[in-house]
């Protein structure tokens, strides 16, 4: 095999393997053998390619030769009547390139990640399944990714085509009636595969960091194949504009770097300038929705030259809509933060006051810091320390631990 | 007119059933059950479990009336039952050959199942949707499982 070809095929696979998956899925209702005989057409690419070339669309090619292959399985299965029924309604095929699926039939792409992030379905099923017949993933990839041993990832993949077929989860996209709930659904997985990698920060995680990247290309998918449904494209945006900034999140010892302090020449400035054109695009559907609105509040800090010119009353708009649409306490606090950087440290206090009155966050660690932040700004640094107390209780993660002590540190210091 | 409730069995037996069975899950079968399952084997089918939260006590405005109407008019529902509380109920078990009984259900659980429906539908959204019509999804639960085919 000729390193082109090789690369051919390596290019071909991202692109190719959902649609040619979701296409066999469709035809022949079985997942396992539309993922064994997706595998066998690039297997087979491996082989022709060199001999007669990289065809003129390697894409039709491999759903032809994939799709030729299952009615080989199937003809050769055939002690069982049902799929011999089945294999009677495959449309035949005599060339390898004479298949008209780029864009005169609906793309069979969006009937699988929709079964796949179906709600019947446990949330890391919904994951592991999108990661591996939408984006071609090994079992032992997605493993890695999710720390558990393979054995343990490949059950669960089997229990969840298993419930498909069983409970029949349908295969296509959902009805006008039930199309914004399972659109939230879709874009939810999406985005928890996104954090999964996000949060990944040492060098060990590297197979977790991966998650981001392909979280970003499903999402530019969806993106194609919903291309009137604005959230996905606040998705989209939302990932680029914090991936963008991945290289400045944490220092070399590994510890925290906050926005405000964070090198700014360390972001991705191409990955901001498409995460802006994205929203842009979003937003001229004038129909706001959290990603949206989460991505613009993204863009106001990643287009912000220095910290000192962020646009912080923006920003504290943009969390007050967010909170009329997803009312949360979490929401609530940020808002209280934005507040505090625009109006002044008391004018969040009061907020913050407020919140901690409710009750709502009791327990959340963030809390007692912003409080703790927001004295120790207006000089009042008794009652500071005594919050950086209560939050360092609280912290979870030794990163925030050190973040906080090192805070209370300078609040004391110069008390 | 018994209902029988049959604790967790072995594979073989449960096809027969057409039934399946897990172990914190009791299931209900009974005679017209079978024989609806048997009818409607070649679509895909869903018996809808009815749990309530209070064993005896069905609020009234739970009447399944309306939705057992609107259900048979559609053609989707093909039996169903409100059972007797488990109170009323016997658990029968076979020890070394001799037949060993019990009173009360065989799992004491909180949510106890009050009846059961069995449902013909297209596929699973279509089963979730008459489910959640139900009366007993406003205060109670219900398990919507699929039968045992092939």
């Amino acid at each position: 095999v000729t390193p082109d070809v090789e690369a051919a095929v390596a290019d071909a696979f991202p692109r190719e393997w959902g649609r040619v998956v979701a296409t066999l899925i469709r035809m022949t209702g079985d997942w396992d053998l539309a993922e064994e005989c997706a595998q066998d057409a690039f297997a087979l690419a491996l082989e022709r390619w060199p001999r007669d070339g990289v065809p003129r669309r390697p894409g039709a090619w491999l759903t032809t030769t994939a799709r030729n292959r299952a009615l080989d399985r199937l003809r050769r299965a055939a002690t069982e009547a049902t799929k011999l029924q089945e294999t009677a309604v495959l449309p035949r095929s005599d060339g390898a390139d004479d298949d008209g699926d780029d864009g005169s039939v609906p793309d069979d792409r969006l009937r699988l990640i929709f079964t796949c992030c179906h709600p019947a379905l446990p949330l890391e099923a919904r994951v592991a399944l999108t990661l591996r017949t939408l984006a071609g993933l090994t079992t032992a990839e997605i493993a890695r990714a999710f720390l558990v041993s393979e054995p343990t990832m490949a059950k669960r993949l089997v229990r969840a085509k298993g419930k498909i077929r069983h409970a029949a989860i349908p295969y296509r996209v959902p009805p006008a009636r039930l199309l914004p709930e399972r659109t939230g659904g879709v874009l939810a997985v999406l985005y928890l595969l996104f954090n999964e990698g996000y949060s990944a920060t040492s060098g060990a995680d590297l197979v977790r960091q991966e998650l981001c990247a392909e979280a970003i290309r499903l999402a530019r998918t969806l993106t194609t194949l919903m291309p009137d449904e604005p959230e996905a494209l606040g998705l989209l945006a939302l990932m680029l504009l914090q991936h963008a900034r991945r290289a400045a999140r944490v220092d070399d010892a590994g510890d925290i770097v906050t926005l405000e302090h964070q090198d700014r020449a360390r972001w991705d400035t191409s990955e901001i300038d498409e995460g802006v054109g994205v929203l842009d695009a979003a937003l001229r559907h004038d129909r706001a929705g959290p990603y949206q609105l989460q991505a613009a509040i993204a863009a106001c800090h990643a287009t912000a030259a220095h910290a000192a010119d962020t646009d912080w009353a923006q920003i504290a708009h943009l969390y007050g809509r967010l909170a009329q649409l997803v009312p949360s306490a979490v929401v609530e606090l940020n808002r209280a933060v934005a507040v505090a950087m625009a109006d002044g440290p008391a004018a969040g206090l009061t907020l913050v006051e407020a919140l901690d009155a409710s009750g709502a966050l009791t327990g959340y660690h963030l809390l007692p810091a912003t409080r703790a932040d927001l004295l120790h700004r207006l000089g009042r640094r008794a009652e500071a320390a005594a919050s950086y107390r209560d939050a360092l209780e609280l912290a979870a993660t030794d990163a925030e631990r050190r973040y906080l002590a090192g805070r209370l540190a300078e609040t004391t210091d110069q008390g | 007119m018994y209902d029988l409730l049959w604790a967790p069995i072995p594979v073989a037996a449960s096809r027969e059933l057409a039934l399946s069975a897990r172990p914190d899950a009791p299931v209900i079968a009974d005679a017209r059950w079978r024989r609806a399952s048997q009818a409607i084997r070649r679509r895909t089918a869903q018996p809808v479990r009815r749990f309530a939260e209070h064993r005896e006590v069905i609020p009234e405005e739970a009447s399944p009336e309306p939705w057992v109407e609107e259900m048979q008019r559609r053609g989707v529902l093909r039996d169903g039952s409100r059972l007797r509380p488990v109170s009323d109920a016997t658990t029968v078990r076979l020890h070394g050959g001799e037949v060993v009984l019990s009173d009360g259900p065989f799992a004491e659980t909180k949510e106890q199942i009050a009846g059961f429906d069995v449902i013909e539908c297209e596929d699973l959204d279509e089963a979730v949707e008459v489910a959640s019509k139900h009366p007993v999804a406003k205060f109670g639960a219900i398990e919507v499982r699929p039968f045992w085919e092939e």
